[in-house]
This record gives structure tokens, C-alpha cells and sequence, in this order.
């Protein structure tokens, strides 16, 4: 069984900092693998016979992620799609983008994972957009892989309404949630294989993307104006006694 | 100009972030045309026609030939009735199911989705989308340059509201579409109890957190909400670590909730916690640690061991001296 898993380095959200205008201040910020992902490719780990490969976009730096997904989950490659050409995606542009190199580049695939979203951006659209432009079938919300077989995947799906069990023929998307589930640490001898595997660059000429559909050029949205929001609180630090009083004073 | 949104329903009847949602679509829509599809198995025109006075001129209903818990065709059905009316908005809820929807119909009409907005506006005959990102730090509003223009809305964003100037009957389309059957087979569903939950519509909301450390805790706190009238809360930590059960999780990932008065038992509050909770009118938060992020978005703060405030909130509160709270 084909899989390609795909992830997305972030910002250490937790790590944000400011500059004196009110921007958030990128460089020299932590870059780190995002959550979801890190929960699908622990998934991904367990099941038999498969044959995982890994694909990420944006600056040469995120073949650090790769290198850990290759280490935490094996596999046998891991590409990563950088050019200038990429930058300034949304979520729509980033899809058309995944789709030009799974349909042009890597072309044989079982069964497309991703997160079910990204904790800096957090909007979860990729995903749907990507299963809709290869215009095959997509299961979200995933919290367990219950089977995986040679012709397809049973997943658990928890939604608002409640919870399916589905089982989706391959070729197939599958987006994943955190879990409840222990994630695997790498011993020294997954690293090095991961190191000895490497990571192959991929750019915009290499996929066959049309440059029209891709990055800012690509892109139907556009943020228009970026800003800190205002705290609308102020704290009045009182003592546990004093509570009652409060009370009393809102009911009133 | 058309704004369309979409109407979720739970046992055939519309749910209430649908209609906060027709509501916040009327009251920014500039004198704009303001629409509703709703798909269902089954359509009884007397549970829809009161949504004209929340806000809405149309309502399309498209038939469904599966289960109303199946929802896998919906966005299949949706780009359908794309071919039949031109909205120049469309807008959804941001539960799962507007999330699910919303990219299969944008990515289907080649157009641009902003997600789980906290804010719209109309200028220009544009729609300008503000959401959250980095985890809430920072604020971005969004121009879509291609029609029409989506966005996912946060829900409690707006509450509904009635449009006396709505009198004239809803006008109501229904429609039928040829669509293939899904390619995934659903094995098993379980119905969640109740639907949404109970915090939703809470006036009071007592919160904990990993400060409370035990499930002794979180009993005495479930004790205290039953005292208060209020519902009981948790962060994400203290349901993973088995203090209550799942259904209590505030946040991004649990329920979002916008109480009268919201008390932080023992949260330091991180960004997800506070995204599900910041929208509360009144925040009191305890905790130990007086640099606690979560006291950068109360109104009043306590530095003390919460679940001492815990304890003396049950004596104050059994003794009779608040009875008519």
C-alpha cells in the first residue's frame, strides 16, 4: 500500500513575538512539526506493509520536519516542494499545488494522510480541497485507524453530530486529529536512517504546476490588513473574601 | 446582491447557530438579498416559515435521498445549486459540518474560503472576513477577489435577532439533483445524546482546570455548580486526564461558550482553552500563579489555590446566604 503523508512545519505558536508597531516578529522563531500531523504520522506508523512517503512545502528549513517524520513514522522518502514560486499560497493555491505533485510527480498512491488542520493557520481546508481536486473521496475528523488493508482504511470520524466508523476505498484522503495515543520516540538508529533517506527538493518546473494556480499569483484570498488584538479586559486583582462581595454587586 | 447561507438542522428542525447565523447575514447585509439552503431527507415547510423574521427573503431546500445523518454528499448537492442561483456570498457555520462543506464547495467553484471568522463585513459589495490566526494572536481580515466570496462563521459569534420589516411570506424553492452515491460506506453511527451541549445555553459556567489536580476535586466543583446553578466546565488537559467527562471540554477543540459569567478554577490558560471562553461577559479567574495567561483576559483575578476558593464557595453558598442567586 502507497502512502503519502503530508505535513507542515509552523511557528511555535506559544512563541510568538511582538515589535514595537504591532507585528508579530518571524525571525528567529522556533519552527516546529504541527500537532495534528505529528498524531497522523504516529498513526501511519502501525500499519502493515505500507509504503510511506513524506511530503512538505515551504523554506529549505522544513527538511527538518521531514527528517523527523521519516524518524518517527519510516518510510522510504520525502520530498519538499520550495520555490518562490509556492510562496504566498492559500489554502486553495496550496492544494492545487499538493495535487500538480501527487498527479504529475509521484503519480502512484493508495491513500493521501494529512492533520485535520494547522495550528498556525488553523483553517482545515487543504485537505477537502485537495480529495475534491483529485476528485476522490475524503474521511475527516479521524481519531483512530481501526483496519488497513490492501484495498482499503476503517477510520473513526467524530463529528459534532456524532461519532461514524467508515470504511473508505482507496484512492483515498484521510485527515487526522490528535488522539488520546502515545506518540513514538525515534531511537538514535531511526534518526540516522532518516538522515541516510534525505529529503529530495521539488520545485514549481519538477511538478509540472501552471504558474497561474500557485502561490500568491494562485491565490482568490488575500489578507488585506493584519493586526494584534485588543485586550478588552482589565484584571482587578481581589481577594477570595472579597468574591461574595461581587457577587452581590452583579446581582443587584 | 445575494448573500446565501447554510442552515444545519437536528431532528428536521433548524438549530440555533443556523439561525444566529441568518441573523448576523441580515445585519450585515447592506440592503442585500439574504438566502438559506437547507438539505434534508424529509422537508415540512412549517418548521422553516418562521425564519423569515430571523432574517432570510429565501429558502432553497434540496432533497436528500440519504439519511439525514449522512452527510457525505452535501457539498456534491451544494455546488448543484450552484448551477441554478448566483450568490455573491455564501457563508456557513463553523461546526464540522460547515468545515466539511465549505472547501468541497469552494475548491468545486475554484473561489476562496476564509475560516472560522469572527467577524464580517460588506464594503463595496465585498465581503471582508476577520479571523484568528497563529493561535489567536494575531487578527487577519481577508478579500476574496473571486465570486462568490466564502467564509465559515464562528459560532456565538451573534445572537439571532427579529426583523420586524420581514412580513411578506418566505419564499420558498425546493429542488431534486442526480447525484452519485458516496464512495465511502458508513458502518457505524452513533448519535451524540442530547446533540449540542448543555454549556451552550449555561448563564453560569464553572470552569477547571489542572490546578484542581483530582477528580475529588472536579466533584467538589460539580458540587458547587449544582449550588449555583451554573454548568461545569473543563480544559482539555483535566478531561484527557480523567477528572470529568468529555462533554465539559471548553475550547477550540470542545465547546465554544459564551456565558454571563465564566470562573476559572485552577486554568492558567493556554490559547485554546481561552479561544472556546473569551467571549464570556463577565471572566473571574483563580489560580495560584499570578502570571497566569488567563489572567490577561478576566475581569477579576484571585491568586489563591482554587480549590480552597472551591471549598469556601460551598460554605457560603449551603449556608442560605445566597439562596436567590
Amino acid at each position: 500500500m502507497k502512502i503519502i503523508v503530508c505535513i507542515k512545519q509552523i511557528p511555535d505558536t506559544n512563541d510568538v513575538k511582538w515589535s514595537k508597531d504591532n507585528n508579530i516578529i518571524r525571525d528567529g522563531v522556533i519552527s516546529v512539526l504541527n500537532k495534528c500531523d505529528l498524531y497522523a504520522i504516529n498513526a501511519i506508523r502501525e500499519i502493515k506493509n505500507a509504503e510511506i512517503t513524506y511530503l512538505s512545502m515551504g523554506p529549505l528549513s522544513a527538511c527538518k520536519s521531514l527528517e523527523y517524520a521519516l524518524a518517527l513514522g519510516g518510510g522510504k522518502g520525502a520530498y519538499l516542494l520550495s520555490d518562490k514560486k509556492f510562496s504566498g499560497a492559500d489554502t486553495l493555491a496550496t492544494a492545487k499545488t499538493i495535487s500538480y505533485v501527487i498527479r504529475n510527480y509521484i503519480k502512484e498512491f493508495d491513500l493521501v494522510v494529512t492533520g485535520q488542520y494547522a495550528s498556525d493557520g488553523d483553517t482545515g481546508q487543504t485537505p477537502y480541497s485537495l480529495a475534491n481536486i483529485l476528485g476522490i473521496e475524503h474521511i475527516g475528523y479521524v481519531t483512530e485507524i481501526k483496519n488497513a488493508d490492501e484495498s482499503g482504511i476503517t477510520a473513526v470520524s467524530v463529528k459534532d453530530e456524532g461519532i461514524y466508523t467508515i470504511y473508505g476505498k482507496f484512492p483515498l484522503v484521510i485527515s487526522l486529529l490528535p488522539s488520546d495515543k502515545e506518540i513514538y520516540k525515534p531511537l538514535s538508529a531511526d534518526y540516522i536512517r532518516a538522515a541516510d533517506i534525505g529529503v529530495e527538493i521539488l520545485n514549481a518546473a519538477l511538478i509540472g504546476a501552471d504558474e497561474n494556480q500557485i502561490g500568491l499569483k494562485g491565490s482568490p484570498t488575500q489578507v488585506i490588513k493584519a493586526f494584534r488584538p485588543e485586550n478588552k479586559r482589565e484584571c482587578k486583582f481581589i481577594t477570595k473574601d472579597e468574591l461574595i462581595t461581587e457577587f452581590n454587586v452583579w446581582k443587584s | 446582491m445575494e448573500i446565501l447561507t447554510y442552515i444545519q438542522t437536528r431532528n428536521n428542525l433548524p438549530v440555533c447557530d443556523s439561525i444566529d447565523l441568518i441573523s448576523y447575514a441580515k445585519e450585515i447585509s447592506n440592503g442585500a438579498v439574504v438566502s438559506a439552503v437547507v438539505i434534508l431527507s424529509e422537508f415540512s415547510k412549517e418548521n422553516f416559515t418562521g425564519l423569515r423574521k430571523y432574517g432570510i427573503d429565501n429558502l432553497y431546500v434540496i432533497k436528500s435521498r440519504f439519511p439525514d445523518f449522512d452527510k457525505r454528499k452535501y457539498g456534491a448537492l451544494i455546488l448543484q445549486l450552484f448551477k441554478k442561483i448566483n450568490p455573491d456570498i455564501f457563508i456557513l457555520n463553523s461546526t464540522t459540518q460547515g468545515r466539511e462543506i465549505a472547501p468541497v464547495v469552494a475548491s468545486g467553484l475554484n473561489t476562496g474560503l476564509t475560516a472560522d471568522c469572527t467577524k464580517l463585513e460588506i464594503k463595496d459589495n465585498n465581503l471582508i472576513s476577520t479571523r484568528p490566526t497563529y493561535g489567536g494572536k494575531l487578527m487577519a481580515s481577508i478579500l476574496c477577489k473571486s465570486k462568490p466570496q466564502m467564509a465559515t462563521l464562528r459560532t456565538n459569534t451573534f445572537k439571532k435577532k427579529i426583523f420586524e420589516e420581514n412580513t411578506t411570506p418566505l419564499n420558498i424553492e425546493e429542488f431534486e439533483f442526480e447525484i452519485q452515491n458516496p464512495g465511502t460506506e458508513i458502518l457505524n453511527f452513533i448519535k451524540k445524546e442530547g446533540g449540542f451541549s448543555s454549556l451552550q445555553n449555561a448563564k453560569i459556567i464553572l470552569a477547571g482546570g489542572m490546578g484542581l489536580k483530582n477528580k475529588e476535586s472536579f466533584d467538589k466543583l460539580k458540587y458547587l455548580a449544582k449550588l449555583m446553578n451554573a454548568k461545569t466546565g473543563a480544559t482539555r488537559k483535566a478531561v484527557d486526564s480523567g477528572f470529568i467527562e468529555r462533554e465539559a471540554q471548553i475550547g477550540q477543540t470542545g465547546e465554544m461558550v459564551t456565558p454571563e459569567i465564566y470562573i476559572a478554577f485552577g486554568i492558567r490558560g493556554a490559547i485554546h482553552h481561552i479561544m472556546g471562553m473569551e467571549n464570556s461577559k463577565k471572566i473571574i479567574s483563580v489560580n495560584i500563579d499570578s502570571k497566569a495567561p488567563i489572567f490577561e483576559i478576566s475581569d477579576i483575578g484571585i491568586v489563591d489555590d482554587a480549590v480552597k476558593v472551591i471549598d469556601m464557595l460551598i460554605l457560603e453558598f449551603s449556608s442560605g446566604k445566597n439562596l436567590i442567586w
